[in-house]
């Protein structure tokens, strides 16, 4: 029996599918860095007064509040941004495999471009693990330190070199006769 | 760097590039970068579909002149 086998490119292909779903992802990714980005601007004109609610009634007179609340928001406007970034990367990858020329030299940039946003990520990470505590009235925790993240970060990147090689035998396909 | 002589040859067998495309079975895009010396490689069945149609030897075909190969894009 012939197994079911999904199409390589074009329409209703698995990079098609995938570059659909992503797209789909994307648009809740923006509207969480629109929101984080207002509630940003918005604590810089009106303070982080509105964040107390969250602070569950501990106040300790020696923290620094405005700073730590407004540096939690910033953390989670980039990590939106950073994943907004990501997505839209793989999605222009996913539409050249789509095309047919994975190989292309623009797919090398783009997948540094990923490992780029992904170590941003895990910097933001960083960043929110000593603030978003201290902006709810508790003791900065501990960095959660992930090796699988810091790996395919590297992974990305070595990707992104396989790529480079990709592209040159592309090239080199392409000029042959 | 390494030249294709087509025009040459062809002049002399009085062919155009469109017959010699159509002989041959290479696109005339491909022949185009071939006679432009854009081309990096030259397979081997490609050499030998030419020199069967233009009636010559590869080396009739190909020359070296002085100069650098253009550059890769």
């Amino acid at each position: 029996m012939e197994g079911y086998r999904m199409k390589l490119v074009g329409k209703y292909s698995a990079a098609s599918a995938l570059r659909w779903l992503l797209g789909f992802f994307n648009v809740f990714v923006m509207i969480g860095a629109v929101a984080a980005g207002v509630l940003l601007v918005a604590s810089m004109i009106i303070g982080v007064d509105w964040m107390d609610a969250l602070r569950d009634g501990a106040t300790d007179p020696d923290g620094n509040y405005e700073l730590t609340g407004r540096l939690t928001l910033l953390g989670a406007f980039l990590a939106c941004g950073f994943t907004w970034w990501i997505i839209n990367r793989l999605r222009r990858i996913l539409l050249s495999v789509n095309q047919g020329d994975a190989f292309e030299f623009a797919n090398v940039k783009r997948l540094q471009a990923v490992g780029f946003g992904l170590l941003g990520i895990q910097l933001t990470a960083l960043m929110l693990s000593i603030v978003a505590p201290q902006a709810i009235g508790q003791s900065a925790s501990d960095y959660d330190f992930d090796l699988g993240s810091w790996l395919g970060i590297l992974v990305v990147f070595i990707l992104a070199e396989v790529f480079r090689q990709g592209s040159a035998m592309r090239d080199e396909q392409l000029t042959t006769v | 760097m390494i030249m294709i002589q087509l025009d040459r040859l062809l002049l002399e067998r009085r062919m155009s590039l469109t017959e010699l495309s159509d002989r041959v079975g290479v696109t005339l895009a491909n022949l185009s970068i071939l006679k432009t010396g854009k081309a990096r490689a030259v397979r081997f069945s490609t050499l030998d579909a030419l020199c069967r149609e233009l009636d010559c030897q590869p080396g009739d075909l190909i020359v070296q002149t002085p100069g650098p190969q253009p550059e890769e894009s």
